[in-house]
């Protein structure tokens, strides 16, 4: 329960007197055991950050958080800006945060500080500058330090803070007074002012600049607070209203205006205020038992003090109470009103109280009537004018003298309800309705009755509860029965259920800062008027309850509404009420159900009465904002933490989680929240869990979007956006496909290419093939084969037929192997051998031993191995046509199988002439052979040899 | 040799630099403390403070040994004090150093209110410090004292809940001592 450890202490002594802030002390841990804070500061997305001496913290409104280090050392300065957060530590460590929230150490050359730092700040030139107890002010750049101290005319080495102003030149406080530090050529120059240039003491312990003027507070050790004009070089002690008896300045938290709040040692927050810049008006604001080291005001004006202790929230930019120890409870009173001279008049039956807002006090008994008091009203003579139960009105004069008010009959015995001033008209309303009335004349006093306005002449009801005369003079009428009424020079006009309001019973009209008109109703809320139409103002807004009491306006555009739960305070530029109740916050209860019962000084601050005093609305210059903001603090994926500030998650990383963490220190306690996914779906999710899981995100680039709120409200305005992109996996992403369509394409053409090849080499196959029978058949059909062949037949008939039958049975069997064996691309080497053998009986027959052959060949190969067909027989025949073949010089033909080839060889004894197509038939078994094996056949001569060598298949 | 030569020669000038009379050192003094809590009044008292002023440099030291501290109510109580709050075996001293802000010529006779700046140094834990200080300077004697708090948080100084009322959370101290030029 984040809420537990927020423990609160109210310190509400009743001690009758002056203005209080309420004042709230926050733990850091659950043990509410103290932890001493050292620097306290407010980082861009609204966390308060500080250094301790348990090390860094931030605060969200709800909870601490720790920043874990590796340094384990009291953490004594911290600076956070829109990209950065430096943390400086008591032995001279510099940290950073990283975006994981873990600090790391920054490592530092050359100068390194080894002592105390006391503040620390990155400037927008990418200066860090640190500031250190022993060595003077280190000027780190990129990891670089390089000092100034006593060495480079610095008046002293104990430095606290430092301030650079535009004309380049840099003021440190020191303990020896302030050092003007400019920097001229690479050398540094350094003036002192001190004790002997009009500063009240020579330790300075703080130099804050005004945010609208050119002067700087100065914050000293015993000595008070100064002024010091960077422009003119000088300083001075402004005149104090009283002696400075707060002890030591630790810090100073400059206003606009020429306001600021000082904080010291002994435990007090002192408001001050520059007059003219000479003088000085101081209020203190006692924090008994905290030693307060740095203080700030956050955005939504809280003051925040860094104690000895912890934390400590100080109410006074917006909310004071004045505690009044009366007899009487202060929530019962009937009236109330404050008047020009600077008191709050208040009326508690028939009796009236006055009390002065400068110095509160105990009210005084000024006047006891003889009826009740029923209303209150200061015009602008100052006059006070009282309504009475059932006796009329009466009114007092700023000199203190009282009449009652008897020209107008009508008024007598009226029970008064309002009362209102225009500029020469007084308003006066009850259960008869309104009478206009003159002021009392200037020397007769009479008042006479110019006009009654009630339910006959128009305005729709007798019973006004509330009167309001706005700024251009006219008269607005709460009533009961006929909405709002609008008096405006003779004409009446209506506002009731039937023109957009939801209630014909109206108990509250105020005119707010803006112009605009607030109206609150018998238990339907409150709506707002903005000069067109009415626009219902409610819970949606933040609005405890539709019970209104009392709607009161202050100076500068705030509302302040008392209600059945508390009391809520509209902030214009938030658009949302900012609630107080009993519970949570600031401890305001028993505020009184009276109607209308509210009063706002000269100064536009507004007081409504509590049970034990009055609570003060103040009249805030500044605009203070109290949405929340939104940090996105860390994500996961599958529950796995990983680096906040990834953007790019793979396909598989697409369980991813959020966390992050509403800022908000008005109302913390009512924070929840609304996201969604951009990319993935347009509709908000809302929630009260600080974080946010999307499971299995498609590929896709998506922007996490939350917002925080305090009631229905939620706006664009510090909301947290987290972009990132899921990555499609590899083989959807364009590269992957392309490259695959790539590859599918290449394989197809190359399959094409190949199937293409082996046809064509089909084709060119079975040419060559034709091609060879064809010449084969040409050459075996050669006439002079042929010739040679039936010559040698002739003669064999003659010498002997038997043999002559032998041979035309030979050659007939080599015509059909040749016949057989053309059309087969490979033969077994036996079959070739069959045809090569008649062959060579066919031209041994003719030859005779003049052609020898000298075989060589393994019987098994015959069978084993293949051959393209002919190409032996081919061979043989070449061998036989180019060579002499005679009986002087017989050709051998050696043909003999080695290894994986077959080679044939017959030595050179060529022709004198020789025959037609020679070459051709090499040429052919060549091609065969590459159709069919990438084995090559070679041939040639070779030692007075013609061979050629076959591969075996 | 020249660095060397430096050193030689600054040893033999020392004793002339601190009779030149800048150092003086602590020859009377006494540290008082008191607790005054709801159901008991602690006071005790040391005479055995020891310490310099260098009134050139402006710097100073002092120390004192815990044990030395006298007058408790009850040998108990001192036993209390040393076992449980000072943890005087482990943290045997207290000590003060730093330096003076104000621009003092503590040569001229005369009585000077001045703060001092420095490093208080009790039961191992140390806080800075400014300390008013008032000085009287007559014949070459330095009388000061001070009065100062100390928060018992400020320096880890653990008070069990059992005698949360027997011991204030913040200890008044007193100081005063006599300084005498060294010779």
């Amino acid at each position: 329960m984040p809420r537990l450890l927020i423990a609160i202490l109210l310190f509400l002594s009743f001690t009758a007197g002056a203005q209080e802030p309420f004042v709230r002390h926050v733990w850091l841990n659950e043990s509410n055991t103290p932890v001493k804070v050292n620097d306290i500061v407010q980082g861009p997305s609204g966390k308060l950050w500080m250094a301790t001496d348990a090390g860094v913290y931030y605060f969200n409104g709800r909870a601490f958080t720790y920043i874990p280090d590796s340094i384990h050392k009291p953490a004594t300065a911290i600076y956070v800006d829109k990209a950065n957060a430096y943390v400086g530590y008591i032995d001279g460590t510099i940290g950073i945060v990283t975006i994981d929230d873990i600090i790391q150490r920054v490592p530092v050359s050359n100068i390194a500080p080894h002592s105390a730092i006391n503040s620390i700040y990155y400037d927008a030139v990418n200066v860090l500058w640190v500031c250190t107890e022993q060595q003077g002010v280190i000027a780190v750049v990129n990891n670089i330090g390089v000092s100034c101290n006593t060495s480079n005319g610095l008046s002293d080495n104990f430095v606290y803070g430092i301030v650079s102003y535009h004309n380049s030149h840099i003021a440190a406080a020191t303990d020896q007074g302030i050092n003007e530090i400019t920097l001229n050529n690479h050398t540094i120059r350094t003036r002192v002012l001190n004790t002997e240039s009009g500063l009240p003491d020579n330790i300075i312990r703080v130099l804050k600049p005004m945010p609208d003027m050119d002067l700087t507070w100065v914050g000293t050790q015993n000595g008070g607070p100064a002024i010091y004009s960077a422009l003119n070089r000088k300083a001075w002690v402004p005149k104090l209203d009283t002696a400075w008896v707060w002890g030591q300045i630790n810090d100073i938290l400059p206003m606009q205006g020429g306001k600021a709040w000082a904080c010291t040692e002994e435990g007090y927050v002192v408001e001050l205020q520059l007059k003219d810049s000479t003088s000085i008006t101081t209020r203190s604001i006692a924090v008994p038992g905290r030693k307060i080291k740095k203080i700030l005001c956050g955005r939504s004006g809280i003051i925040w003090c860094a104690t000895n202790e912890g934390l400590t929230m100080i109410t006074s930019e917006y909310m004071e109470y004045i505690p009044l120890a009366t007899s009487y409870k202060m929530n019962e009173m009937r009236a109330m009103a404050c008047d020009r001279q600077g008191y709050i008049w208040y009326a508690l039956e028939n009796r009236l109280y006055r009390m002065s807002l400068r110095k509160p006090g105990r009210p005084s008994l000024e006047m006891s009537l003889p009826v009740a008091v029923t209303t209150l009203y200061v015009d602008m003579e100052g006059r006070l004018w009282i309504g009475t139960l059932g006796r009329g009105i009466l009114y007092r004069e700023e000199n203190g003298s009282v009449t009652a008010v008897t020209d107008v009959p009508q008024l007598n015995n009226e029970n008064v309800l309002s009362i209102t001033g225009t500029d020469d008209r007084l308003w006066v309303s009850g259960l008869n309705g309104v009478e206009e009335l003159s002021y009392p004349g200037q020397f007769t006093k009479k008042i006479s009755l110019l006009q009654r306005h009630n339910k006959r002449t128009g305005v729709g009801s007798d019973y006004v509860y509330q009167l309001c005369a706005d700024r251009r003079g006219r008269v607005w009428m709460a009533t009961d029965g006929a909405g709002v009424c609008l008096y405006d020079g003779g004409v009446y006009r209506h506002w009731d259920s039937s023109s957009g309001m939801n209630s014909n019973v109206i108990y509250s009209i105020t005119q707010d800062a803006e112009g605009d008109m607030w109206a609150a109703t018998l238990g339907n809320g409150l709506f707002r008027y903005d000069g067109n139409r009415w626009y219902q103002v409610s819970r949606d807004q933040g609005l405890q309850d539709v019970n209104i009491a009392t709607v009161a306006a202050n100076g500068t555009g705030q509302v302040i509404v008392v209600n059945g739960k508390g009391v809520d305070v509209w902030y214009p530029k938030s658009l949302q009420f900012r609630n107080y109740n009993n519970r949570g916050s600031i401890n305001i209860d028993s505020t009184s159900t009276v109607l209308n019962l509210s009063a706002v000084d000269n100064d536009g601050n507004v007081y409504i009465p509590f049970e034990k005093g009055f609570v003060v609305f103040k009249n805030i210059a500044a605009s203070y904002d109290i949405r929340p903001t939104v940090a996105v603090n860390s994500l996961s994926v599958f529950f796995k933490r990983i680096r906040c500030g990834t953007r790019y998650f793979s396909h598989d990383q697409n369980h991813i989680s959020f966390n992050f963490i509403g800022i908000n220190f008005a109302n913390p306690d009512r924070l929840h929240y609304r996201y969604k996914l951009e990319g993935y779906n347009d509709g908000w999710i809302v929630t009260s869990d600080e974080g946010a899981t999307f499971p299995q995100l498609p590929p896709g680039n998506y922007k996490f979007r939350v917002q925080a709120s305090l009631n229905n409200t939620f706006s664009p305005q510090g909301e947290s956006v987290y972009a990132f992109m899921v990555d499609k996996p590899f083989w959807s992403r364009v590269w992957f496909i392309v490259l695959m369509g790539l590859v599918a394409g290449s394989m197809a053409y190359g399959y094409i290419r190949f199937r293409e090849e082996n046809l064509r080499k089909v084709t060119s196959l079975q040419r060559e093939r034709m091609m060879f029978e064809y010449e084969h058949l040409k050459s075996q059909v050669n006439p002079h084969f042929l010739f040679n062949s039936l010559n040698t037949l002739t003669n064999l008939i003659e010498e002997d037929s038997e043999a002559a039958i032998d041979y035309t049975t030979h050659l007939s069997d080599l015509y059909r192997y040749m016949l057989s064996y053309r059309d087969k691309d490979l033969i077994l080497l036996k079959e070739e051998w069959t045809i090569l053998e008649n062959y060579i009986y066919i031209q041994q027959s003719r030859f005779g031993k003049a052609l020898r052959l000298n075989v060589k060949v393994p019987e098994l190969m015959m069978y084993t191995r293949k051959i393209v067909p002919l190409a032996l027989q081919l061979l043989v025949e070449n061998a036989i046509k180019h060579n002499v073949v005679s009986q002087s010089t017989p050709l051998t033909i050696t043909i003999e199988a080695v290894d994986d080839n077959i080679i044939i060889r017959n030595p050179l004894q060529p022709k004198i002439s020789k025959e037609k197509g020679a070459g051709l038939g090499l040429i052919n078994i060549r091609k065969r052979y590459s159709l069919l094996t990438k084995k090559q056949i070679t041939y040639g001569e070779k030692n007075k040899e013609y061979v050629v060598i076959l591969p075996l298949l | 040799m020249p660095y060397r030569l430096f050193i030689v020669l600054a040893f033999i000038c020392a004793p002339a630099i601190i009779r030149a009379g800048n150092l003086f050192e602590v020859s009377q003094g006494v540290i008082r403390f008191y607790s005054d809590a709801p159901r008991e009044l602690i006071k005790a008292s040391s005479d055995q403070m020891q310490g310099v002023l260098d009134v050139k440099k402006k710097t100073f030291a002092f120390k004192v040994a815990i044990v030395s501290f006298m007058g408790f109510n009850s040998p108990l109580q001192q036993e209390h004090f040393n076992e449980n709050y000072m943890e005087t075996p482990r943290y045997p001293q207290a000590s003060y150093a730093g330096r003076i802000i104000e621009d003092i010529d503590f040569s001229q006779d005369g009585e000077y209110n001045v703060r001092a700046k420095g490093k208080l140094k009790i039961h191992g834990m140390e806080q800075e410090r400014i300390v008013n200080v008032h000085a009287i300077v007559r014949n070459k004697h330095i009388n000061i004292e001070c009065d100062f708090i100390v928060p018992l948080a400020d320096h880890n100084i653990k008070v069990p809940r059992l005698v949360y009322d027997k011991l204030a959370t913040e200890i008044n101290v007193s100081v005063s001592a006599i300084l005498i030029p060294v010779n």
